[in-house]
Protein backbone atom coordinates (compact mmCIF):
# COMPACT_ATOMS: atom_id res chain seq x y z
CA UNK A 1 0.00 0.00 0.00
CA UNK A 2 1.35 3.49 0.26
CA UNK A 3 4.11 6.78 1.35
CA UNK A 4 2.25 9.82 1.88
CA UNK A 5 4.76 11.14 4.32
CA UNK A 6 5.91 13.99 2.13
CA UNK A 7 2.40 15.23 1.41
CA UNK A 8 0.75 14.47 4.69
CA UNK A 9 1.20 18.04 5.87
CA UNK A 10 -0.96 19.12 3.00
CA UNK A 11 -3.69 16.97 4.47
CA UNK A 12 -3.33 17.60 8.17
CA UNK A 13 -5.95 15.14 9.26
CA UNK A 14 -7.48 12.03 7.87
CA UNK A 15 -11.03 13.38 8.10
CA UNK A 16 -10.16 16.19 5.76
CA UNK A 17 -8.60 13.70 3.40
CA UNK A 18 -11.60 11.44 3.51
CA UNK A 19 -13.92 14.33 2.81
CA UNK A 20 -11.70 15.63 0.05
CA UNK A 21 -11.85 12.30 -1.66
CA UNK A 22 -15.56 11.97 -1.05
CA UNK A 23 -16.61 15.34 -2.41
CA UNK A 24 -16.81 14.09 -6.00
CA UNK A 25 -18.84 11.13 -4.74
CA UNK A 26 -21.88 13.32 -4.33
CA UNK A 27 -21.74 14.02 -8.04
CA UNK A 28 -20.91 10.39 -8.75
CA UNK A 29 -24.15 9.31 -7.16
CA UNK A 30 -26.02 10.89 -10.04
CA UNK A 31 -23.54 10.16 -12.77
CA UNK A 32 -24.36 7.73 -15.50
CA UNK A 33 -20.88 6.92 -16.68
CA UNK A 34 -17.59 6.37 -14.96
CA UNK A 35 -14.49 8.35 -15.74
CA UNK A 36 -11.06 8.53 -14.24
CA UNK A 37 -11.73 11.84 -12.48
CA UNK A 38 -14.32 10.36 -10.19
CA UNK A 39 -13.57 9.14 -6.73
CA UNK A 40 -14.59 5.55 -6.32
CA UNK A 41 -15.92 4.55 -2.95
CA UNK A 42 -16.42 1.15 -1.36
CA UNK A 43 -17.99 0.35 1.98
CA UNK A 44 -17.95 -3.43 1.54
CA UNK A 45 -14.36 -4.29 0.75
CA UNK A 46 -12.51 -7.05 2.58
CA UNK A 47 -9.38 -7.27 4.67
CA UNK A 48 -8.10 -10.56 6.05
CA UNK A 49 -5.09 -11.36 8.13
CA UNK A 50 -3.35 -14.64 8.60
CA UNK A 51 -0.96 -15.60 11.36
CA UNK A 52 1.02 -18.82 11.03
CA UNK A 53 2.72 -19.80 14.29
CA UNK A 54 4.13 -23.04 15.68
CA UNK A 55 1.10 -23.79 17.86
CA UNK A 56 -1.76 -22.51 15.74
CA UNK A 57 -2.87 -20.60 12.67
CA UNK A 58 -5.15 -17.63 13.16
CA UNK A 59 -7.27 -15.96 10.54
CA UNK A 60 -9.73 -13.09 10.74
CA UNK A 61 -11.89 -11.28 8.21
CA UNK A 62 -13.21 -7.73 8.04
CA UNK A 63 -15.96 -7.42 5.42
CA UNK A 64 -16.76 -3.80 6.18
CA UNK A 65 -13.50 -2.28 5.00
CA UNK A 66 -14.02 1.10 3.36
CA UNK A 67 -11.95 2.70 0.64
CA UNK A 68 -11.83 5.76 -1.58
CA UNK A 69 -9.79 5.76 -4.78
CA UNK A 70 -9.18 8.55 -7.25
CA UNK A 71 -7.44 7.12 -10.30
CA UNK A 72 -6.65 10.46 -11.90
CA UNK A 73 -4.95 11.86 -8.81
CA UNK A 74 -3.59 8.47 -7.83
CA UNK A 75 -4.87 8.89 -4.29
CA UNK A 76 -6.20 6.13 -2.12
CA UNK A 77 -7.54 5.84 1.40
CA UNK A 78 -8.42 2.52 3.03
CA UNK A 79 -9.94 2.43 6.48
CA UNK A 80 -11.49 -0.22 8.68
CA UNK A 81 -12.69 -0.69 12.22
CA UNK A 82 -10.74 -3.19 14.29
CA UNK A 83 -13.88 -4.52 15.94
CA UNK A 84 -15.19 -5.56 12.53
CA UNK A 85 -12.59 -8.33 12.27
CA UNK A 86 -14.38 -11.61 12.81
CA UNK A 87 -12.67 -14.76 14.10
CA UNK A 88 -13.96 -18.31 14.22
CA UNK A 89 -13.07 -18.36 17.91
CA UNK A 90 -15.02 -15.74 19.91
CA UNK A 91 -12.53 -15.81 22.77
CA UNK A 92 -9.68 -15.15 20.36
CA UNK A 93 -11.63 -12.21 18.90
CA UNK A 94 -12.13 -10.82 22.38
CA UNK A 95 -8.43 -11.12 23.24
CA UNK A 96 -7.52 -9.55 19.90
CA UNK A 97 -9.64 -6.49 20.64
CA UNK A 98 -8.99 -6.10 24.35
CA UNK A 99 -5.44 -7.31 24.89
CA UNK A 100 -3.56 -6.68 21.65
CA UNK A 101 -5.28 -4.07 19.47
CA UNK A 102 -6.94 -2.12 22.30
CA UNK A 103 -9.71 -1.39 19.85
CA UNK A 104 -11.66 0.95 22.11
CA UNK A 105 -8.62 3.21 22.35
CA UNK A 106 -7.53 2.72 18.73
CA UNK A 107 -10.78 1.84 16.92
CA UNK A 108 -9.55 1.98 13.33
CA UNK A 109 -6.70 1.10 11.01
CA UNK A 110 -5.95 3.47 8.17
CA UNK A 111 -3.86 3.53 5.06
CA UNK A 112 -3.62 6.65 2.96
CA UNK A 113 -1.28 7.24 0.12
CA UNK A 114 -0.66 7.34 -3.57
CA UNK A 115 -0.50 4.94 -6.46
CA UNK A 116 2.72 5.04 -8.44
CA UNK A 117 2.69 3.54 -11.90
CA UNK A 118 4.44 4.16 -15.20
CA UNK A 119 1.36 3.01 -17.08
CA UNK A 120 -1.65 5.12 -16.12
CA UNK A 121 -4.76 3.15 -15.34
CA UNK A 122 -7.27 3.54 -18.15
CA UNK A 123 -10.83 2.95 -17.06
CA UNK A 124 -11.68 2.14 -20.69
CA UNK A 125 -9.06 -0.57 -21.10
CA UNK A 126 -9.70 -3.85 -19.32
CA UNK A 127 -6.74 -5.46 -17.65
CA UNK A 128 -4.64 -5.95 -14.57
CA UNK A 129 -2.45 -2.97 -13.70
CA UNK A 130 0.48 -3.72 -11.42
CA UNK A 131 1.17 -0.63 -9.33
CA UNK A 132 3.29 0.48 -6.44
CA UNK A 133 1.54 2.02 -3.49
CA UNK A 134 3.25 4.37 -1.09
CA UNK A 135 1.87 6.01 1.98
CA UNK A 136 1.26 5.83 5.69
CA UNK A 137 -0.20 2.88 7.51
CA UNK A 138 -1.69 3.60 10.92
CA UNK A 139 -2.43 0.68 13.21
CA UNK A 140 -2.82 0.76 17.00
CA UNK A 141 -2.26 4.52 16.87
CA UNK A 142 1.22 4.09 15.35
CA UNK A 143 2.03 5.54 11.93
CA UNK A 144 4.49 3.71 9.71
CA UNK A 145 5.61 4.54 6.19
CA UNK A 146 4.52 1.74 3.92
CA UNK A 147 5.43 0.78 0.39
CA UNK A 148 3.98 -2.22 -1.36
CA UNK A 149 2.61 -3.56 -4.58
CA UNK A 150 -0.98 -3.89 -5.63
CA UNK A 151 -2.99 -5.01 -8.58
CA UNK A 152 -5.74 -2.74 -9.90
CA UNK A 153 -8.14 -4.59 -12.15
CA UNK A 154 -10.43 -2.94 -14.67
CA UNK A 155 -13.19 -5.03 -16.15
CA UNK A 156 -16.17 -3.56 -17.96
CA UNK A 157 -15.40 -0.21 -16.36
CA UNK A 158 -15.63 -1.79 -12.92
CA UNK A 159 -12.57 -1.29 -10.74
CA UNK A 160 -11.22 -3.62 -8.08
CA UNK A 161 -7.89 -3.95 -6.36
CA UNK A 162 -5.83 -6.28 -4.25
CA UNK A 163 -2.72 -6.00 -2.16
CA UNK A 164 -0.91 -8.42 0.12
CA UNK A 165 1.68 -7.27 2.61
CA UNK A 166 3.36 -8.23 5.85
CA UNK A 167 2.68 -6.36 9.08
CA UNK A 168 4.78 -6.92 12.19
CA UNK A 169 2.95 -6.36 15.51
CA UNK A 170 6.07 -4.98 17.18
CA UNK A 171 6.32 -2.24 14.51
CA UNK A 172 2.98 -0.94 15.76
CA UNK A 173 3.72 -1.27 19.47
CA UNK A 174 1.47 -4.30 19.77
CA UNK A 175 2.84 -6.37 22.60
CA UNK A 176 2.52 -10.13 22.41
CA UNK A 177 2.81 -11.69 25.89
CA UNK A 178 5.52 -14.32 26.23
CA UNK A 179 2.95 -16.95 27.20
CA UNK A 180 1.35 -16.80 23.72
CA UNK A 181 4.45 -16.04 21.70
CA UNK A 182 4.26 -19.46 20.05
CA UNK A 183 0.59 -18.86 19.17
CA UNK A 184 0.98 -15.58 17.29
CA UNK A 185 3.33 -15.02 14.37
CA UNK A 186 5.89 -12.20 14.33
CA UNK A 187 4.86 -11.49 10.76
CA UNK A 188 1.16 -11.24 9.90
CA UNK A 189 0.06 -11.57 6.29
CA UNK A 190 -2.56 -8.95 5.47
CA UNK A 191 -4.68 -9.11 2.32
CA UNK A 192 -6.96 -6.28 1.28
CA UNK A 193 -9.36 -6.73 -1.58
CA UNK A 194 -11.14 -3.61 -2.75
CA UNK A 195 -14.37 -3.83 -4.68
CA UNK A 196 -15.65 -0.61 -6.17
CA UNK A 197 -18.26 -2.40 -8.22
CA UNK A 198 -20.97 -2.38 -5.62
CA UNK A 199 -22.42 0.32 -3.40
CA UNK B 1 -12.45 -34.57 56.11
CA UNK B 2 -9.05 -33.19 56.93
CA UNK B 3 -8.56 -29.45 56.67
CA UNK B 4 -5.77 -29.88 54.12
CA UNK B 5 -8.07 -31.79 51.80
CA UNK B 6 -10.74 -29.12 52.17
CA UNK B 7 -8.17 -26.46 51.27
CA UNK B 8 -7.02 -28.41 48.23
CA UNK B 9 -10.59 -28.90 47.05
CA UNK B 10 -11.31 -25.22 47.66
CA UNK B 11 -8.26 -24.12 45.68
CA UNK B 12 -9.17 -26.51 42.88
CA UNK B 13 -12.67 -25.04 42.69
CA UNK B 14 -11.26 -21.51 42.62
CA UNK B 15 -8.84 -22.62 39.90
CA UNK B 16 -11.66 -24.08 37.83
CA UNK B 17 -13.71 -20.89 38.28
CA UNK B 18 -10.78 -18.67 37.24
CA UNK B 19 -10.03 -20.90 34.23
CA UNK B 20 -13.69 -20.78 33.22
CA UNK B 21 -13.70 -16.99 33.43
CA UNK B 22 -10.51 -16.70 31.39
CA UNK B 23 -11.53 -19.20 28.74
CA UNK B 24 -15.14 -18.15 28.25
CA UNK B 25 -15.80 -15.17 25.99
CA UNK B 26 -17.86 -12.48 27.63
CA UNK B 27 -20.03 -12.22 24.55
CA UNK B 28 -22.19 -9.28 23.58
CA UNK B 29 -23.65 -7.21 26.37
CA UNK B 30 -27.39 -6.80 26.78
CA UNK B 31 -27.77 -3.39 25.20
CA UNK B 32 -31.34 -2.90 26.36
CA UNK B 33 -30.32 -3.26 30.00
CA UNK B 34 -26.92 -1.57 29.68
CA UNK B 35 -26.48 1.88 31.19
CA UNK B 36 -26.40 4.64 28.61
CA UNK B 37 -23.23 6.71 28.71
CA UNK B 38 -24.26 9.40 26.22
CA UNK B 39 -27.50 10.68 24.69
CA UNK B 40 -27.26 12.95 21.66
CA UNK B 41 -28.63 13.52 18.20
CA UNK B 42 -27.11 12.03 15.06
CA UNK B 43 -25.92 15.38 13.72
CA UNK B 44 -23.99 16.19 16.86
CA UNK B 45 -22.41 12.75 16.98
CA UNK B 46 -21.32 12.89 13.35
CA UNK B 47 -19.99 16.43 13.77
CA UNK B 48 -17.92 15.32 16.75
CA UNK B 49 -16.18 12.63 14.69
CA UNK B 50 -15.92 14.74 11.58
CA UNK B 51 -14.24 17.61 13.41
CA UNK B 52 -11.89 15.67 15.68
CA UNK B 53 -11.88 11.91 15.30
CA UNK B 54 -9.30 11.33 18.01
CA UNK B 55 -11.25 13.30 20.60
CA UNK B 56 -14.53 11.69 19.55
CA UNK B 57 -13.01 8.23 19.81
CA UNK B 58 -11.88 9.02 23.33
CA UNK B 59 -15.35 10.24 24.20
CA UNK B 60 -17.61 7.75 22.45
CA UNK B 61 -15.78 4.66 21.10
CA UNK B 62 -16.80 1.57 23.01
CA UNK B 63 -19.54 3.46 24.86
CA UNK B 64 -23.23 2.63 24.98
CA UNK B 65 -25.00 5.60 23.45
CA UNK B 66 -28.52 6.62 22.50
CA UNK B 67 -28.74 8.47 19.22
CA UNK B 68 -31.81 10.29 17.98
CA UNK B 69 -32.16 11.18 14.34
CA UNK B 70 -34.18 11.18 11.16
CA UNK B 71 -34.27 7.78 9.49
CA UNK B 72 -32.93 8.02 5.94
CA UNK B 73 -32.50 4.36 4.97
CA UNK B 74 -33.22 0.81 6.11
CA UNK B 75 -31.02 -1.82 4.50
CA UNK B 76 -29.78 -5.34 5.08
CA UNK B 77 -26.05 -5.92 5.13
CA UNK B 78 -24.19 -8.95 3.79
CA UNK B 79 -24.90 -10.89 6.97
CA UNK B 80 -28.63 -10.14 6.83
CA UNK B 81 -28.52 -7.68 9.69
CA UNK B 82 -30.65 -4.58 9.42
CA UNK B 83 -28.83 -1.29 9.17
CA UNK B 84 -30.59 1.96 9.93
CA UNK B 85 -29.06 5.15 8.56
CA UNK B 86 -29.73 8.33 10.50
CA UNK B 87 -29.36 11.76 8.95
CA UNK B 88 -26.08 13.26 10.15
CA UNK B 89 -26.89 16.69 8.69
CA UNK B 90 -23.84 16.29 6.45
CA UNK B 91 -23.80 15.37 2.76
CA UNK B 92 -20.81 13.08 3.15
CA UNK B 93 -21.92 10.60 5.76
CA UNK B 94 -24.53 9.28 8.14
CA UNK B 95 -24.83 7.52 11.45
CA UNK B 96 -25.24 3.86 10.54
CA UNK B 97 -26.69 1.58 13.20
CA UNK B 98 -26.49 -2.19 12.78
CA UNK B 99 -29.27 -3.94 14.67
CA UNK B 100 -28.42 -7.09 16.60
CA UNK B 101 -31.87 -8.48 15.93
CA UNK B 102 -34.46 -7.64 13.31
CA UNK B 103 -37.21 -5.46 14.71
CA UNK B 104 -40.43 -7.37 15.32
CA UNK B 105 -42.32 -4.89 13.22
CA UNK B 106 -40.65 -2.91 10.47
CA UNK B 107 -43.86 -1.35 9.27
CA UNK B 108 -43.55 1.41 11.85
CA UNK B 109 -40.20 2.42 10.41
CA UNK B 110 -40.93 5.19 7.99
CA UNK B 111 -38.21 6.98 6.12
CA UNK B 112 -38.19 10.53 7.36
CA UNK B 113 -39.48 9.66 10.80
CA UNK B 114 -37.58 10.39 13.99
CA UNK B 115 -36.11 7.33 15.70
CA UNK B 116 -33.92 6.67 18.70
CA UNK B 117 -31.33 3.89 18.59
CA UNK B 118 -29.25 2.53 21.45
CA UNK B 119 -26.01 0.70 20.75
CA UNK B 120 -22.25 0.67 21.04
CA UNK B 121 -20.32 3.32 19.13
CA UNK B 122 -17.63 1.38 17.29
CA UNK B 123 -15.93 4.28 15.52
CA UNK B 124 -15.85 6.34 12.36
CA UNK B 125 -15.39 5.30 8.75
CA UNK B 126 -17.22 7.34 6.13
CA UNK B 127 -20.10 7.08 8.58
CA UNK B 128 -20.22 6.94 12.36
CA UNK B 129 -20.80 3.28 13.15
CA UNK B 130 -23.14 2.04 15.89
CA UNK B 131 -23.12 -1.73 16.40
CA UNK B 132 -25.18 -4.14 18.55
CA UNK B 133 -27.96 -1.62 18.23
CA UNK B 134 -31.58 -1.81 19.34
CA UNK B 135 -34.44 0.43 18.33
CA UNK B 136 -36.01 2.22 21.29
Amino acid sequence: MLEWASSIQAFPNQNYMSKLLLLPLVALTFACSLNAQETLVSRTSTTTFYSHAPLEDIEAVNNRTTAALNLEKGEIVVKMLIKHFEFENALMQEHFNENYMESETYPSALFKGTIVTENPIDINVDGDYEVEVKGTLTIHGVEQAHTGVATITVADRQVSGKTVFIARPKDFDIEIPTVVVRNIAEEIEVTTTLDFGSK
Amino acid sequence: MKNSIKIIIGLALVGVAVAYMLLTPKGEINITKAATAHELNAGALYAAFSEDETAANAEYAGSVIEVKGILTAVEKNDTDQFQLSLDAEDDLGAVVCTLTQAPADLTNLEIGSSVTVKGICTGYLFDVVIDQAVLL
